[in-house]
């Protein structure tokens, strides 16, 4: 049986400038509202890609986790429970990724809870102009599923070979002097957000053609690459444009914390009730997309 | 349902250097000999073209040319390299987005695989291994490829450069050297190949006391290790006490597995041998004689180190047909954990 959300979290402030404080806020909160004992949670990924000072090591996990207090040490902790943190990166749809390795953990029952954070901030902490992602912070929580009718019922994933992969972010190893901690370049193909919406349009009704799912009652959370590109990416698959939420206007490009910003959003407006059809849909430079089929 | 390392691949750049000569390099040489105290001899430097990728691309292709897969069966592809870098030696840049794993799986000829990278720190390798052990157990994958090229040397570079005094937090990097490694993954036919088991944890507490970023006086990344610490008895026995609590939930113990082999983490012989003492006085028993080791020959290589090892030990014949390794990941978080696994049919 496919894994279950729990419950979810964001992290909004804008005088916080770390996307750790900002996971780790979002983490809290989501623990919280699903009243959980936070030691249970075995596993969390962390799908942030940018990070304060282009810290290499140790994962960004693994400072979220310390932050949120979970099983620090095994050791000193005596209660036998144990936790495992990682980064997984995939541009701004690891989220969906993550869930495809949450659900399997939850399936094998190898573990309780998976905590899946996002969020992203330049490493200078500033937010310069050629820096196109918003600094905040989203948390799931997901647990294993009871019902086979709910939780994730399936995923996609489909990738295309495109010009400089459409969207490169990197760190100039022989161009930083002494300001490696600071720097960042961010180069974005000028056809890359057409091609990706494409592509992940095509995921996604790919998908839905393949399962049977209603055009009408399918929702749609998916990436936030610009203004409009919701709406656009919902006529591309077929949907109406009143299926997905627009969340560019509110929030920008959350980038890696763009799934649960989303789903957060609507379970905030009542929009998760029981048998609602959800689908995450994925676009990342590569290029690359991901659909993630979920009923509330 | 089990896995298994189906195939296994090695890349080591033909360019050899000395500790030695690493060492005269260094503006402020320590009071202390360096290579007496990690057993490093040599290790392998990058050519002037490699870099993560190249080098990860030369491993899988090494682990793909024994391995009944092709790129076009392969499920997932993970990379998990700390490094991730590009452009060789003249553009050399460290990739953020989007993953290693995207460029690789297309030079590969593997697009239908489902692709991404994996962070942490020498654990790199060992995430992508557990990853896609459970989705194998879950049934949600077949099989996969985990890669992690490390172009890691550039550490050391800015350690001869920087370190001022004995008790400098870079001196760790002065231990590393370069390779990749490659494994491929896919459910056990039998009990007498597979992985038995394989747990790994993070203690937080300690995620602080090893830090890799780029420097702030000159330029270059650097590795800020408070060795002292990293490397206490306390944290070494957070391993043993881990695997015995594994023993207490699921039965069994460390006599009974009857390991004919223990691998650790590469990062100096005294070191590999202080883990299996301070593991050994925990489990109140002794740990396999056979302690493999690569370290003074390669060095330390970061995440894929174990795999380096693991794949020279096939190779020479160290392991044989159905031998069982324990093999113990280490890596800055702290990181910890243990995997056991029985070789029958993996061959280099």
């Amino acid at each position: 049986m496919g894994a279950i959300i729990l419950a979810s979290g964001i992290s909004t402030d804008k005088s916080i400038t770390n996307s750790v404080e900002h996971a780790a806020i979002a983490a809290m909160q989501c623990i919280a509202s699903a009243k959980i004992q936070a030691e249970d949670i075995a596993l969390i990924i962390n799908n942030g890609v940018y990070r304060s000072k282009n810290i290499v090591e140790p994962a960004i996990a693994l400072l979220i986790q310390k932050e949120l207090g979970i099983n620090l040490d095994f050791v000193k902790a005596a209660n036998g429970k144990d936790a495992f943190g990682l980064d997984l990166m995939n541009g701004g749809m690891g989220a969906i990724n993550a869930m495809k390795v949450a659900d399997s953990f939850l399936q094998s029952d190898a573990v309780r809870y998976v905590l899946i954070v996002g969020g992203d901030c330049h490493p200078s902490e500033k937010s310069p102009s050629d820096y196109p992602y918003t600094t905040l912070g989203s948390a799931l929580l997901l647990g294993k599923g009871t019902d086979a009718m709910r939780g994730f019922q399936g995923f996609a994933f489909k990738s295309e070979q495109f010009s400089n992969q459409g969207r490169q972010g990197y760190l100039e190893c022989l161009n930083m002097g002494t300001n490696g901690r600071n720097m960042m370049t961010i180069k974005t193909d000028p056809g890359f957000i057409p091609a990706v919406m494409k592509l992940a349009a095509n995921t996604a009704r790919t998908y839905i053609e393949k399962n049977g799912l209603n055009l009408k009652t399918v929702n749609v959370i998916c990436s936030q690459l610009g203004k409009g590109f919701a709406q656009g990416l919902c006529k591309e698959i077929g949907v109406p444009e009143a299926a997905t939420l627009d969340l560019f206007e509110q929030f920008g490009d959350s980038h890696s914390a763009t799934f649960g910003v989303g789903y957060h959003q609507l379970q905030k407006q009542g929009l998760t009730k029981s048998g609602t059809q959800l689908l995450f849909v994925g676009a990342a430079s590569g290029i690359d997309s991901g659909v993630a089929h979920y009923v509330c | 349902m089990k896995s298994r390392f189906e195939s296994i691949g090695v890349y080591l750049p033909k360019q050899i250097n000395t500790m030695k000569n690493r060492i005269a390099a260094m503006q402020n040489p320590p009071p202390f000999d360096l290579e007496a105290i990690t057993g490093i001899k040599e290790f392998r430097t990058a050519e002037t073209h490699d870099d993560s990728f190249t080098m990860g691309l030369a491993a899988a292709k090494d682990a793909l040319s024994r391995s009944q897969y092709k790129p076009e069966d392969l499920d997932v592809i993970i990379v998990g390299s700390i490094t991730r870098t590009t452009g060789g030696g003249d553009v050399r840049q460290i990739n953020f987005e989007p993953p290693l794993s995207h460029s690789l799986k297309y030079e590969l000829g593997a697009p239908q695989a489902m692709h991404f990278d994996v962070s942490n720190a020498c654990a790199g390798m060992f995430t992508g291994v557990h990853l896609l052990e459970r989705m194998i157990k879950a049934g949600t994958v077949g099989n996969g490829l985990v890669i992690s090229g490390e172009f890691i040397t550039p550490i050391a570079e800015t350690a001869t450069r920087e370190i001022v005094g004995a008790t400098d937090l870079q001196f760790g990097s002065m231990t590393v050297g370069d390779a990749a490694a490659a494994v491929i993954m896919d459910r056990a036919v039998s009990d007498e190949d597979c992985i038995n088991y394989f747990e790994i944890m993070s203690c937080a507490e300690y995620a602080q006391l090893c830090i890799g970023m780029p420097s702030d006086k000159t330029e270059g990344i650097g590795l800020y290790t408070i060795n002292a610490e990293m490397h206490k008895k306390d944290r070494i026995q957070l391993w043993p006490r881990f695997q015995m609590e594994y023993y207490r939930k699921n039965g069994g113990d460390i006599v009974s597995e009857k390991f004919d082999h223990i691998l650790h983490h590469q990062v100096g012989t005294r070191a590999i041998n202080n883990f299996s003492k301070y593991g050994s006085e925990i489990f109140e028993a002794p740990l396999p004689s056979s302690n493999l080791s690569g370290v003074e020959r390669f060095a330390n290589t970061a995440s894929t180190a174990h795999f380096v090892v693991l794949y020279h030990a096939l190779k020479e014949g160290t392991i044989k047909k159905g031998e069982k390794v324990l093999i113990v990941p280490a890596a800055s978080g702290v990181i910890t954990g243990f995997l056991s696994t029985t070789f029958t049919h993996l061959k280099v």
